[in-house]
């Protein structure tokens, strides 16, 4: 294979200054860093999320085996003692017996429920961070790299649309993220679209609200400032 | 961010663990990373959210990452990929409108000189496609060595170099182009 020919002495100049770059400014690394503490720690809640709802899944499939197991077996043996009536239920010791200790008293969280529905209005924002009784998301660990890819590609969707001015199309792939990935990683990015693409649609005070709610969310976040700047109302 | 623990893969501390020396690799590496998005043509108004993005692609692809080889070259593989990705979505690139000053450096202040140079780099590479730009950055200003070069862009070692030589006429008649002031 034919090696490249060595650069021309005064292109090997130029290229050697670009090797000694400058650094970023201080503030863009800040915010950056504390993006990327953010980014971990959604993540962070959403594993332990997922951890508590495969455990909880095991518990309930056990029991479910279970019953149905002493239901066949006590349904077998009516075959030969039609007189004894099967139970149709676990007797609640052996429910105690199979849940770990303090878990019957655990408030189990819906997980087989469907997610709550988005408000098709495009102010409300996504779910709180943490919440008892929230639906869960439902990829698994198995495929949540396949998750992360599908969520950065909404995102930067949102993002695209945003920077050429196609805020509708925004907004739709905001919506989008919102119910897929109600707890993804991402949300303090898509809110903060989202109060950009409301302002591109002139649609103000809802961008307020927006910002409102995008405040109590993430109060220190660094997205923030920027957002109470866009989003106060004329004197 | 917490120590390294040894712990089971799927444990929570585990991934807390991952977590930090993902975030260190990606702290260590920041201003190595927001150059080479520059270079590959991202604007200043899009780095920081071009950097979230590699974050995000690099944390989840940490557990591919082999230690013992540099990760410039594997940060570099990312960032191509998500540069890539958004210019497909945009449809378009623009060659980047930097003041490049016409004519020769200025005097003899070293600094303003360093500063001219690569601002006239910078606006040369915009105008090498990305594909060839990629390997044009990765072996002639990152000197990374063609085999990595291939590995981190998925590409076939001949494709490499023939990229590299297109890639060098186009960036010399681009500096050429921009001295005179043609573009």
């Amino acid at each position: 294979m034919r090696q490249p020919s060595p650069l021309p002495a005064e292109l090997e100049g130029l290229l050697a200054k670009e090797r000694n770059f400058p650094s970023e400014s201080a503030e863009l690394r800040a915010r950056a860093m504390t993006r990327a503490r953010a980014a971990l720690r959604n993540a962070q809640g959403a594993s332990v999320v997922n951890f508590r709802q495969r455990r909880v899944m095991l518990l309930v499939a056990a029991a479910l085996v279970m019953g149905f197991a002493t239901v066949a077996i006590a349904g077998f043996r009516g075959l030969f003692r039609p007189s004894v009536q099967a139970p149709n239920v676990l007797p609640s010791e052996n429910r105690a017996k199979m849940a770990p200790a303090g878990a019957v008293d655990a408030p189990v969280p819906p997980v087989l429920a469907e997610e709550p529905t988005a408000k098709t209005s495009s102010e409300t924002l996504g779910t709180p961070e943490r919440r008892e009784n929230v639906t869960v998301p439902s990829r698994s660990s198995a495929n949540a790299g396949d998750g992360d890819a599908l969520e950065l590609g909404l995102l930067q969707r949102a993002r695209a649309a945003v920077a050429s001015g196609a805020f509708s199309n925004a907004l739709d792939a905001i919506g989008e993220h919102q119910r897929r990935f109600p707890r993804g990683r991402l949300q303090e990015e898509r809110e903060a679209l989202r109060v950009k693409a409301l302002l591109g649609l002139g649609r103000n005070d809802e961008a307020r609200r927006a910002g409102e709610r995008f405040r109590e969310r993430f109060p220190r976040s660094v997205l923030l400032p920027r957002i109470e700047e866009t989003t106060r109302p004329n004197p | 961010m917490t120590d390294a623990v040894d712990l089971a893969p799927s444990s929570p501390a585990a991934v807390v663990t991952e977590d930090g020396s993902c975030f260190h690799a990606f702290q260590s590496e920041f201003d190595y990373l927001c150059r080479t998005l520059r270079r590959l043509g991202v604007r200043s108004e899009d780095i920081e959210d071009d950097a979230q993005d590699v974050f995000l692609v690099l944390r989840r692809k940490w557990r591919d990452y082999d230690p013992s080889r540099p990760l410039r070259p594997y940060l570099f593989g990312i960032a191509f990929r998500v540069v890539a990705s958004r210019r497909r979505r945009q449809r378009r690139e623009l060659p980047l409108t930097l003041e490049v000053p016409q004519g020769e450096s200025p005097g003899p202040d070293q600094a303003l000189e360093s500063e001219h140079a690569r601002k006239l780099v910078l606006s040369a590479l915009s105008h090498v496609p990305l594909p060839r730009r990629a390997v044009l950055v990765m072996h002639d200003i990152d000197e990374v060595p063609m085999r990595d070069i291939a590995q981190a862009l998925s590409l076939p070692l001949f494709t490499g170099y023939s990229r590299l030589r297109k890639a060098r006429r186009e960036f010399e008649a681009a500096v050429k182009a921009l001295r005179k002031g043609e573009f």
